[in-house]
């Protein structure tokens, strides 16, 4: 009998500020099957606005050969991920995870001050 | 929340239904694609499906197409409706076709417009262009305000004549023997004129007005007229020129009378005639000559100036010459030249005269030529011995004295009177 790998809860994104962008680490999921991130934000009243893209790569991000470029944009149901307003939260399923690492993308646009934070759950399925 | 998958969800085939099946319960919704972007498709509050066609070919269609409305205008350029036939009339109220140009003429032939009618108001035909030969056809006016201007036919009533006035002459017809051209009482008819050209005119049988001038009352006027014409005759015989001659046959009425420029053409009537006080006018108003007429006295008389004696010997008689006193002397009185020498560049002022002076009178016994001058010009040369000599001296003059001998006098006396 194999051993299952679980994730209970990894940042992501640590309350990184909601006026400036920033990319997350790479996270491998080379022996994940199944995972889910949970994006929460908070910040100032007003017209703010801002998305998240995950990204996915088939290369070693470790790899000193390993560029930005080779991060892909992943296409989900329910369009692009925006953080629009003074707070709000996501949750992202992934139902596979066929690639060899994954990256959050964290674009501001209007935001002010805040915060916002991605946490991920992840685990395999069988064993 | 919103939710987000991966990988992206895919059609719930189960919502497939057969050809004449019911209808699922979910459906899957199907969009389109024009080729770079999705788009849906869309159906109205009825769910028929809404379609636009942005083009088409050839279409024939069998049945009836109802076009409620034509949404857009037609593309720019050149479309071609064909035959459009309005079944009925255009609705009630505002129908705005546009601008219609008939781009060319009419067809040949004949083109029915129908009933033209001009909008109320203001509305215009615009100017007609000249076209001699072409006939407007039967037109009825109704009315006509042909203007009241000076080059319009119009006029109005009691307004003034202009010397340029536009009008239409009135026609009038010849006809040598004066007759009846109307045909009846109360017909219009035309004025007659002979074969002269002069109008005939009737005058009517009835009674003048009330005082007017009648054949019977000519003869009252005849010899009114004839008195004036007397009357005025006389008055003319008094005119000479433009001026009429006036007798005064009595005396001229108490109190002030000007009678203006009198000119008496002879002499006065014999007997006292008294014309009371005669005042010359200033200036150069003259009396004329005087007649002999011994034992009248013209009384007390100022004589400016009198004739100057004629040549040759003039006896003057008896003549009183006015006393002219002195209006000065010498200041020394006396000058004793053995102690005030009298030289040749003249001595110290010997007067300072008080008034004008035109003669003086010398008294010496020096017996030298001297001369009196003032201010170095010399006035008289003094006669040897005393005597008078006539001079012109000013008031206030200098006077000096002057050795003519070249040498200076240093003795004898003088004495000078200054005479006015």
């Amino acid at each position: 009998m194999g051993r299952k790998n679980l994730i209970l809860t990894y940042n992501m994104l640590d309350s990184i500020d909601l006026d400036t962008s920033a990319n997350s680490s790479a996270t491998f999921t080379t022996t994940i099957d199944q995972l889910s991130i949970n994006i929460v934000w908070s910040g100032s009243t007003g017209t703010n606005t801002g998305s998240i893209v995950v990204q996915g790569t088939n290369k070693d991000p470790d790899a000193s050969s390993f560029a930005a470029a080779d991060y892909f944009d992943l296409e989900l149901s329910g369009g692009t991920i925006n953080l629009t307003g003074a707070s709000g939260e996501h949750i992202v399923i992934f139902d596979k995870t066929p690639f060899r690492a994954i990256r959050l993308v964290y674009t501001n646009s209007t935001h002010a001050a805040g915060t916002v934070s991605a946490i991920m759950s992840a685990k395999t399925l069988g064993a | 929340m919103s939710q987000f998958v991966f990988p992206p969800l895919t059609a719930n085939l189960n919502s497939e239904a057969s050809n004449g099946g019911s209808l699922p319960s979910s459906v899957l919704v199907v969009a389109g694609y024009d080729g770079a972007n999705v788009r849906a498709i869309k159906t109205d509050s009825t769910g028929e499906i809404a379609v636009d066609v942005s083009s088409i070919g050839t279409v024939t269609v069998t049945g009836t197409v109802a076009v409620s409305a034509i949404a857009g205008a037609l593309p720019a350029g050149t479309n071609n409706i064909g035959d459009v036939d309005i079944a009925s009339a255009l609705p009630a109220g505002t129908n705005n076709i546009g601008d219609v140009d008939i781009a060319s003429a009419l067809p040949a032939g004949t083109n029915s417009i129908g009933t033209v009618i001009l909008g109320a108001g203001t509305a215009a035909i615009g100017k007609l262009v000249a076209n001699s030969g072409v006939d407007i056809g039967d037109v009825d006016v109704t009315s006509i305000v042909p203007g009241v201007g000076a080059t319009n036919l119009g006029k109005a009533i009691q307004s003034a004549q202009g010397t340029t006035d536009t009008g239409v002459p009135a026609l009038v017809v010849r006809n040598d023997t004066l007759a009846d051209l109307s045909g009846a009482d109360g017909d219009y008819a035309p004025l007659q004129v002979n074969a002269s050209g002069a109008l005939y005119t009737e005058v009517k049988t009835s009674a003048l007005p009330s005082g007017a001038a009648t054949e019977a009352k000519q003869d009252v006027i005849e010899t009114t007229l004839n008195s004036i014409e007397g009357d005025t005759s006389s008055l003319a015989g008094a005119v000479s020129g433009t001026e009429v001659q006036v007798d005064v046959v009595a005396s001229l009425p108490a109190g002030t009378n000007n009678i203006g420029d009198v000119d008496i053409a002879s002499a006065l009537p014999a007997g006292t005639n008294s014309i009371g006080t005669v005042i010359l006018g200033a200036g150069t108003a003259a009396i004329g000559k005087l007649s002999a007429n011994s034992g009248v006295d013209i009384g007390d008389v100022d004589v400016t100036s009198l004739p100057a004696l004629p040549a040759g010997s003039n006896t003057i008689g008896k003549v009183d010459v006015n006393a002219i006193a002195p209006v000065d002397f010498l200041d020394s009185g006396l000058v004793d030249t053995s102690t005030a020498n009298i030289a040749s560049t003249g001595t110290t002022v010997v007067s300072s005269l008080a008034a004008a002076c035109t003669e003086i009178e010398i008294q010496e016994d020096i017996g030298e030529f001297m001369s009196l001058r003032v201010g170095g010009t010399v006035k008289a040369f003094l006669p040897l011995g005393g005597g008078r000599v006539k001079v012109s001296l000013a008031a206030t003059d200098a006077v000096q004295l002057f050795s003519e001998t070249g040498t200076a006098i240093s003795s004898g006396k003088i004495a000078i009177n200054f005479l006015g």
